[in-house]
């Protein structure tokens, strides 16, 4: 059987070899049951157990795990219906009760229905019940089980099918989610490099209002209502400066809502314990543990961007390591890798929006560094000496 | 003011002319000699010339496919041992943990022009 374990089979076909001899020759109980060479199913079982050895031995796949599989089903039905036929009422309807159940209770419950299990659950019990039965009670019970048995590993089939059908679906909802992320997440590039473009364009205009009336101010020749109405412009120009300084600050706080205390050493074991095969990934604590403000899964989303860049590119190893910095506020979240490293012409531009040098939109570095904007860090990239890409992340906090 | 060695000239490196042309306004009444670039390049050249810039102002964002502010400065302060007083005037908001070496501060535009003359004439 599929679910078995040596232990299981130990005992379970031990106490089934047992209970053949008791019955056989234990003198008070053979005389009622009348089973004739107890040795027979005995032997039956025991062969099905080494075969049920064999299919856990090999995953019950393969040729010997497959028809291992199929054997022991075929030699435990047998050494019941054996036991069933070769004794007396009641230990006959016993026996086949007992094949019933088993019918019931394992094979149709694990075996989707096809010829090849139909054939080893039920073949043999129908064919020695057919040629050696004498006992009509007996012979119905057994083709009831066996007609029950295949019904009930039809269904199990279908809810099999059912259950592929439902892992099916789930697979695309996931594709038909990503690809729902990945437009939003352009959408939201291109917003906030509209609200970046005006909120520079503002900024700049305000400078030069504010640079030409402070040079007016100080050219120290106005006098009186004109001095004094160049002073209410630049009180005035002050407000006007607070507030929109005030609607950024708002703005931004909205774009992070979720600001909460996380330790940086958890998010990151969190993250190289949950990454998938395919990249020998290591984590280098060289920094007393750290406790910072923001989403945590900035710094996830920050880290997987910046691995599957690194997958992408061919790296086949890379490093995480949390460094200390001069600053005690701040520490430097290293991601370096073995890949072939960045373009020389790539470096000055590696966060802006829109520039791919591969395969994608080109926004998987941008929305990191905005992901590292939002948790007050700063990022930058280049080449080690050695060979591969290293991205160094300033990140602000304080050591716990 | 005194034009002999200690002449104090500042330069203004930023993309936008109205923003150029008014810091340059606002420090000619400061400096001995304000001279303004709008590109990388054309401030290079002025670095290479005379009189040499003691002092730089200096964009973040110049432009596409051009490095930012602070890099530029770093470099260019490593390069140029007349320079005394860097600092970066940006519009982006820019909040660094660290300063580069050779960067001694960072401005948000619209900024009290005071507080950087101030900052800039302490050197």
């Amino acid at each position: 059987m599929v679910q078995s374990n040596p232990k299981a089979i130990l005992i379970g076909i031990g106490s089934l070899v047992a209970g053949y001899l008791a019955i056989g020759y234990v003198p008070a109980i053979a005389s009622l049951a009348g089973l004739r060479d107890p040795w027979i199913p005995a032997l039956f079982a025991i062969l099905g157990a080494f075969c049920s050895y064999l299919a856990w031995r090999h995953q019950a796949t393969g040729p010997i795990g497959s028809t291992c599989m199929l054997l022991d089903t075929a030699l435990y039905t047998s050494s019941l219906t054996l036991a069933a036929v070769r004794s007396e009422y009641p230990f006959s309807l016993g026996f086949s009760i007992a094949l019933a159940l088993f019918l019931l209770a394992f094979p149709s419950r694990v075996y989707s229905l096809t010829w090849l299990i139909a054939l080893a659950t039920t073949g043999p019990s129908v064919v020695i019940t057919a040629l050696w039965g004498h006992d009509a009670t007996v012979a119905l019970v057994v083709w009831a089980a066996c007609s029950l048995a295949i019904t009930a590993s039809y269904r199990t089939g279908q809810q099999r099918a059912l259950v592929q059908q439902n892992l099916r679906l789930r697979n695309a909802l996931g594709t038909a989610d990503q690809v729902a992320e990945h437009t939003m997440e352009t959408a939201l590039a291109a917003s906030l490099l509209d609200i970046g473009h005006f909120l520079h364009e503002l900024r700049n205009l305000r400078a030069v209002e504010q640079t030409n009336l402070q040079f007016v101010r100080e050219e120290g020749k106005l006098e009186g209502d004109v001095l004094e109405a160049l002073d209410d412009a630049i009180a005035a120009q002050d407000k006007e400066n607070a507030l929109i300084s005030e609607a950024i600050e708002r703005l931004r706080r909205k774009a992070t809502p979720a600001k909460k205390s996380f330790s940086l050493h958890d998010v990151l074991s969190r993250f190289v314990h949950e990454q998938p095969e395919g990249l020998a990934l290591t984590l280098d604590f060289q920094a007393p543990p750290f406790q910072m403000q923001g989403d945590p899964r900035h710094v996830l989303a920050v880290l997987s961007n910046l691995i599957r860049n690194s997958q992408r590119a061919g790296a086949t190893q890379a490093r995480i390591a949390l460094e200390a910095t001069a600053n005690a506020k701040a520490v430097a979240l290293v991601v370096e890798d073995n890949g072939p490293g960045l373009r020389e012409s790539q470096i000055p531009e590696l966060f802006k929006p829109f520039t791919s040098y591969g395969e994608g939109l080109g926004l998987g570095l941008y929305l990191t560094s905005r992901y590292v904007q939002l948790l007050g860090g700063q990022i930058e990239g280049e080449n080690r000496p050695s060979g591969g890409a290293v991205f160094r992340i300033l990140l602000p906090g304080k050591p716990v | 003011m005194d034009r002999g060695e200690h002449a104090r000239v500042l330069l203004i490196v930023e993309d936008r002319a109205d923003v150029g042309l008014a810091f340059r306004r606002y420090f000619s009444r400061y400096f001995d000699s304000v001279l303004l670039a709008s590109t990388p390049a054309q401030a290079e050249s002025i670095l290479q010339g005379e009189p040499s810039p003691t002092h730089m102002i200096c964009d973040h964002w110049l432009g596409e496919g051009i490095p930012v502010g602070l890099i530029l400065l770093s470099k260019w302060r490593a390069q140029f041992p007349s320079l005394k007083r860097c600092i970066i005037v940006s519009g982006s908001e820019i909040e660094p943990l660290s300063l580069p070496p050779g960067v001694d501060a960072v401005f948000n535009k619209p900024a009290d022009m005071s507080r950087i003359r101030e900052f800039l004439l302490a050197a």
